[in-house]
């Protein structure tokens, strides 16, 4: 049955992630919305910003981001 | 009320806050409208997801849509934010409430509009007699645009409305980021143990700085300096990071990821389109699980090792296809 729209005033947040089950980050369970958590798509679901740069975070301690060029004097 | 934010002499983003009171008024507006449609008023309402179903649980609850609350019926509509896969949760047959009803698709705010072309490709499919459309927030670069809408923003921008608070930036939980200054060349030269990297000065990175204005270098310091990140930034264009090391002795304390967010906050201050980087061929997976793409150069092979060049949208939900309109 469809609902109406009287009933509609009277949803509360929680019943709105109930029905409409948004996506979540795939790391922290974070409900994800782009202007706030920020939505990344990654290999296997989709992140909030925090856990994709926590993510580099690790990846970077080990493997820096460089390529070998001419400095000064070389 | 827009505010440009402070970006320490960079270009600006703006941050469009719309108070609960202006959203009302929007909202006012709309039902105002409708009802000037009189018998041609829509009288099923698809809000897509949360933010959808937010905006017009705001509208239904004002005073001057009392007669509407009572003529309309919902049929909310999901979107899988992975496979982008629209589903009716609430309906096991939606078609029997749109056939043949005048629609209104509602959303809090469109980014790329891709999710709202699919649920009004979806909606259309079931036979409806027409399809109008609203969405509070829409962005200049959104391939679709309702009938309906209250504020348009930049593609750069961000709108925030109907929350309980509103999220600050989040860069750097302890220690200080900045630009390498002149008076660094003094300082002890930090270490990552990739040889080719480690070889370069603060001096040589200072003098980087000086011949090439595109040039910026960062580093976050903390009692000492744990961590750099050098790129090229063109704007409007692209930036490329050109090296981001961390101290061997400062891992698992988050600089890596917190230099390379900033290196993003910067390109897309600077409206940047893409961003670039050299990966190595052993960690080419991990950046493309990370939505970044291999570009068409040839990989180059240097001192031994292959490097392939990879980017990413900087602005990863707004897509590259031209607008459309949507017919009222």
């Amino acid at each position: 049955m469809p609902i109406s729209g009287k009933d509609w005033v009277t949803m509360t947040d929680e019943d709105m992630v109930k029905l409409f089950k948004p996506t979540k980050c795939m790391t922290c369970g974070v409900t994800l919305h782009e202007s706030t958590t920020g939505c990344r798509v990654v290999e296997g679901g989709c992140q909030c910003s925090d856990c994709y740069f926590k993510d580099f975070s690790e990846e970077l301690d080990h493997h820096p981001i460089g390529i070998p060029r001419m400095h000064r004097g070389a | 009320m827009a505010f440009r934010e402070c970006t320490g002499g960079l270009k600006h983003l703006n941050t469009i806050f719309i108070s609960d009171e202006e959203v009302d008024a929007y909202l006012r507006d709309l039902c105002e409208r409708l009802e000037d449609l009189k018998e041609q008023i829509p009288t099923v309402w698809c809000p897509i997801g949360v933010s959808g179903g937010s905006i017009q649980k705001a509208a239904l609850g004002l005073q001057e849509a009392n007669d509407l609350k009572n003529q309309v019926i919902i049929v909310p509509v999901s979107c899988d934010r992975k496979t982008g896969e629209i589903s009716f949760p609430e309906e096991a047959n939606p078609s029997l409430a749109i056939k043949g009803k005048r629609v209104l698709l509602l959303d809090g705010s469109i980014h790329s509009g891709e999710t709202f072309r699919q649920a009004y490709l979806a909606i259309e499919k079931m036979k409806p007699l027409e399809i109008s459309s609203y969405s509070l927030v829409v962005r200049t670069g959104a391939s679709i645009l309702p009938n309906y809408f209250g504020v348009m923003i930049g593609d750069y921008d961000r709108a925030l409305f109907l929350k309980r608070i509103f999220p600050n930036n989040r860069l750097f939980t302890c220690g200080c980021v900045r630009k390498l200054a002149d008076a660094d060349k003094a300082r002890p030269k930090m270490l990552c143990e990739r040889e080719f990297i480690d070889k370069f000065s603060w001096s040589d990175l200072i003098y980087e700085i000086r011949v090439d204005p595109h040039r910026q270098t960062y580093v976050y310091e903390q009692g000492q300096m744990k961590g750099y990140v050098s790129f090229r930034i063109t704007a409007g264009e692209e930036i490329l990071i050109d090296t981001l090391a961390v101290d061997k002795d400062c891992q698992k304390q988050g600089v890596g990821g917190n230099l390379i967010r900033w290196a993003e906050t910067c390109a897309r201050n600077h409206h940047c389109e893409m961003i670039y980087l050299w990966a190595v061929d052993d960690r080419k997976e991990w950046y493309h699980e990370k939505g970044y793409e291999f570009c068409d150069e040839e990989p180059l092979l240097l001192d031994d090792i292959t490097f392939h060049f990879m980017r990413k949208k900087l602005l990863y939900n707004l897509p590259d296809d031209d607008v459309l309109t949507m017919g009222a």
